[in-house]
């Protein structure tokens, strides 16, 4: 490794500081990273700051930006890319799987038959006292059986170095839009950095998401159902995200004024007049879906939505009624579930949490406030947590008073010393606490986790919440390829067969590539394609009529100007030995 | 068949960036005018300027040239300045992205950021330029990586109408009577017609030639009477893609028989007719755009359901 450069790039990250997923306690270079610290550090400082400047730069223009207090912010994009190997992710990607499946199983069971709380795996009052149990949904089965269609699930690494789940999104996560965003950016400013290790591509989730939605359609519909994205509208702080959703699968970008119930199914108004509507994918909270059933003064809603999903008439996405599965209190019994549901240990353990309706456990988190984290079970974003170090005594006298008042409202976890990353600010990179959310989307058929998922950071110097909405920026994460089969001889033939299909499903970045699009090709369903239709007759009739074509042999024979006779004779000699060289080849 | 929301944004992204193209040109040339020409009565010269774009002066500090400047070039609040209508422009793009193509958003985007925020009058050219350079920018973009699809039809319409709208301003507020050479340029001038019309007519400038160009020129794309003879025929290719019935007469559309007879009263009347009242014909002119503006919301952007 060259000294020079790598000291002056990365100097002000403190060594030895522990946590860090780039270099180790001891100041090396962990190995996952070591490709692509050399390539950083090879750039030099003044380099990697302009070109880090140019990423920011590129998403002012390209208008890539969050909604924050009514103001449209950019988003900002570390230049240092998050890595993940193969290994770590192919146990994390099992582990996000399996948790979306025992979610599935346990929605599907409380608006059905409700046997985990006979069986006694989780107590009544988890449901009574839940505000997330939609009645309206109660009985309600959606065609191919899948309620979370796209979920992300937080997850932080613990001071060993371990991935533990902090909660479940299962109703509307965001932030896909710039896990793509990112990629794309990355690829443009960065191209070379992805060429010393094959990273995985990213850029087929709008067409899986797409088949995901589809799959969902119901019986009635077309076979090629009519999908739209419902947003709240450009205000929203995810709008960007919706568009680029819409736009990137190709379907249309609603907003509630758009669509109309007529006769319990869902119409969008066009320039033709009323069309029909197959698969809502919502991303507005249930609270605005629908003022029949839901908040009567919502100016967002759809009037009789609610009554066409339960007709069968219109699938949304996700369900409406999920709240219940990411309720901070479902998830301190998520171990319990997926060992009931799936008969299997979870593959990602929690964060330890206590429950404060549980009365020991709550006089012990009042006894310990100061050393904890509280948060809300309904709360999303950052919002009403409480960090028990950084709190002042009044706001730890005035969650206390509220924890009294409504112990199922709140849960208590140890701090997480969450890892960091280096990351670009002021005076250089410097380490930064991130999370991580990897997206998955349930076809019915299968669970496919996007390879990476959006890592997100908090740009303060020891700020442990990474929202943007506290100042939060993300990295590109990167996920490496499965390395490549080694030739025969080596391993048993089932190994080798396994990591063969592995690495064929692993589409891989290459941004050097003058090819390299951005999105890919939305899967084909091929199973089904029409008999070719033959040949049209104008394929059999040539661009240019030989006769009106100019002579080849008069061509040849008419002089160039420019050069001697002998010349252009031995090129053509020589031309037509090639030619013949080729033949018998 | 697209969102009937989404027609409407088109439809104005084309009127809001031609409005901030042609309002750049106009002010250019009538600006750079009222600053050369030190005699002229400067604070009069403010007032028609407001006028033209429909405006007025609050009070007399508004008669001069920088504020001028401020309230139709640079205030983003006015979506009739410059920086204004880009701005609503982008905000309809933004809420229309799924049917512009990348580039074009993007480079609306930058364009409506990189709009001064204020400008001084000795470096007004340099904004104009900007804004003009990148409406054409926009333009070209439009012209090369769309479809000729609904959702650039109802672009293309809008900017059509908006350009027949500022050419029945500028000749309404155009003094028929002062009939001098150096008039008549700049009527020309501000309609960026001086060019194409000293190529048809052979350098001689005068003003009945002029007024029938800018009016009636069927190959100059800035005419009203090209503007709405292409209207039509977007209105025309419209029907056909929402698959109406083969309209024999033209006339089934409220659109297009709107459209049609103001191109027909403009066209196969003669010259003398229609400047006889010439303020009134303007206005009228000017209520065509808005008459098409609502029939097209009651076909497509609102449909009764």
């Amino acid at each position: 490794m060259v000294g020079m450069p790598s000291t002056s790039l990365f100097q002000n990250v403190e060594a030895g500081a522990g946590g860090d997923e780039m270099f180790a306690p001891d100041a090396s270079v962990r190995p996952t990273y070591a490709a692509l610290h050399d390539a950083l550090a090879g750039l030099g400082p003044e380099e990697f700051r302009s070109r880090s400047e140019s990423l920011a730069h590129s998403y002012l223009d390209q208008g890539i930006t969050f909604d924050y207090a009514g103001e449209e912010r950019p988003f900002p994009i570390d230049a240092i890319p998050r890595v993940i190997d193969a290994q770590e992710w192919s146990r994390v990607s099992r582990g996000v799987a399996q948790r979306v499946q025992a979610l599935e199983r346990f929605l599907d069971d409380l608006y059905t038959d409700r046997a985990a709380i006979t069986d006694g795996v989780i107590p009544q009052e988890l449901v009574s006292s839940s505000t997330y149990i939609v009645d309206a949904m109660v009985g309600y089965r959606p065609p191919n059986g899948v309620r979370i269609h796209i979920s992300g699930i937080d997850l932080v690494r613990d001071g060993a170095g371990e991935f533990r789940v902090l909660e479940d999104n299962v109703r509307t996560p965001s932030g896909v839009s710039y896990v793509l965003s990112n990629r794309r950016a990355m690829a443009q400013a960065f191209p070379e950095l992805f060429a010393p290790r094959p990273v995985r591509r990213v850029g087929e989730y709008p067409g899986r998401l797409l088949s995901a939605l589809q799959a969902a359609a119901p019986d009635v519909a077309d076979e090629d159902p009519t999908v739209v994205v419902l947003t709240p509208g450009r205000y929203n702080s995810a709008y960007f995200e919706h568009s680029l959703l819409a736009r990137t699968m190709g379907v249309d970008l609603v907003e509630a004024g758009d669509l109309v119930e007529r006769n319990e199914r869902i119409y969008m108004r066009t320039t033709a007049g009323l069309r029909r509507v197959d698969v809502i994918y919502k991303r507005t909270d249930d609270d605005f879906l629908d003022p029949e059933v839901f908040r009567p003064d919502s100016m967002l809603g759809v009037p009789g939505l609610v009554r066409a999903v339960l007709a069968g008439t219109v699938v949304v996405a996700n369900a409406i009624g999920n709240g219940i599965g990411d309720d901070k209190l479902t998830y301190t019994y998520l171990p319990d579930l997926i060992r009931y549901y799936l008969h299997e240990e979870p593959i990602l353990p929690n964060v330890d949490t206590w429950r404060l309706e549980e009365p020991e456990s709550l006089t012990e988190v009042l006894d310990r406030l100061d050393e904890l984290v509280v948060k809300p079970v309904d709360g999303s974003g950052g919002k009403g947590i409480v960090i028990g170090p950084a709190a002042s005594a009044q706001e730890l006298d005035a969650l206390r008073g509220r924890l009294l008042a409504d112990p199922r409202g709140w849960i208590a976890q140890p701090v997480v010393q969450l890892s960091t990353i280096p990351t670009l600010v002021e005076g250089g990179p410097e380490c930064r606490h991130v999370d991580l959310r990897p997206f998955a989307l349930n076809s019915g058929d299968d669970i496919w986790v996007l390879p990476g998922g959006l890592t997100r950071v908090a740009l303060p110097r020891g700020e442990m919440i990474v929202n943007s909405s506290r100042g939060g920026g993300s990295k590109d994460t990167w996920v490496f390829a499965t390395d490549r089969p080694a030739p025969a001889g080596t391993g048993t033939a089932s190994a080798q067969a396994q990591s063969q299909s592995s690495a064929e499903e692993e589409r891989i970045e290459d941004p050097l590539d003058e090819n390299y699009e951005e999105y890919d090709d939305l899967p084909e369903d091929h199973s089904e394609e029409p008999t070719r239709e033959p040949d049209p007759v104008t394929s059999a009739i040539p661009l240019l009529d030989l006769q009106d074509a100019p002579d080849p042999e008069d061509d040849r024979n008419v002089p160039d100007p420019g050069a001697g006779p002998a010349g252009s004779g031995a090129d053509g000699i020589a031309a037509a030995g090639e030619e013949e060289a080729d033949d018998a080849q | 068949m697209m969102l009937s929301r989404i027609a409407d944004s088109m439809f104005w992204i084309g009127r809001y960036v031609e409005r901030a193209d042609q309002t750049a040109r106009i002010l250019d040339v009538m600006l750079q005018s009222i600053t050369e020409d030190a005699p002229q009565d400067v604070p009069a010269a403010c007032s028609r300027v407001y006028e033209l774009f429909g405006s007025w002066a609050a009070d007399d500090a508004d008669l001069t040239v920088q504020r001028v400047l401020d309230r139709l070039v640079t205030d983003r609040q006015n979506p009739s300045s410059v920086a204004g209508a880009l701005r609503t422009a982008r905000e309809n793009a933004r809420g229309a992205r799924e049917a512009l193509s990348t580039e074009v958003w993007e480079s609306l985007n930058t364009t409506s950021m990189g709009m001064p925020r204020g400008v001084r009058p000795s470096r007004m050219h340099g904004a104009f330029q900007f804004a003009k350079d990148r409406c054409a920018v926009v333009n070209g973009l439009v012209d090369s990586s769309m479809t000729r699809d609904e959702a650039w039809l109802f672009l293309r319409i809008g900017q059509l109408l908006e350009r027949v709208d500022m050419i029945a301003r500028i000749l309404q507020t155009h003094d028929l009577a002062d009939s001098s050479d150096a008039a008549t340029v700049m009527l020309l001038r501000s309609c960026s017609a001086h060019e194409a019309y000293i190529r048809s007519y052979r350098g001689r400038v005068r003003a009945s030639h002029a007024i029938e160009f800018l009016l009636l020129d069927s190959i100059f794309p800035r005419s009203a009477a090209h503007c709405l003879l292409e209207i039509d025929e977007a209105l025309e290719t419209l029907a056909k893609l929402h698959g109406s019935s083969f309209d024999r007469m033209g006339t089934a559309e409220p659109g297009r028989r709107i459209v049609g007879r103001a191109a027909a009263s403009l066209r196969f009347r003669s010259l003398d007719d229609i400047v006889a009242d010439f303020e009134d014909e303007m206005e009228q002119l000017q209520k065509v755009t808005g008459a098409v503006t609502r029939a097209l919301g009651t076909t497509y952007f609102h449909p009764a359901t």
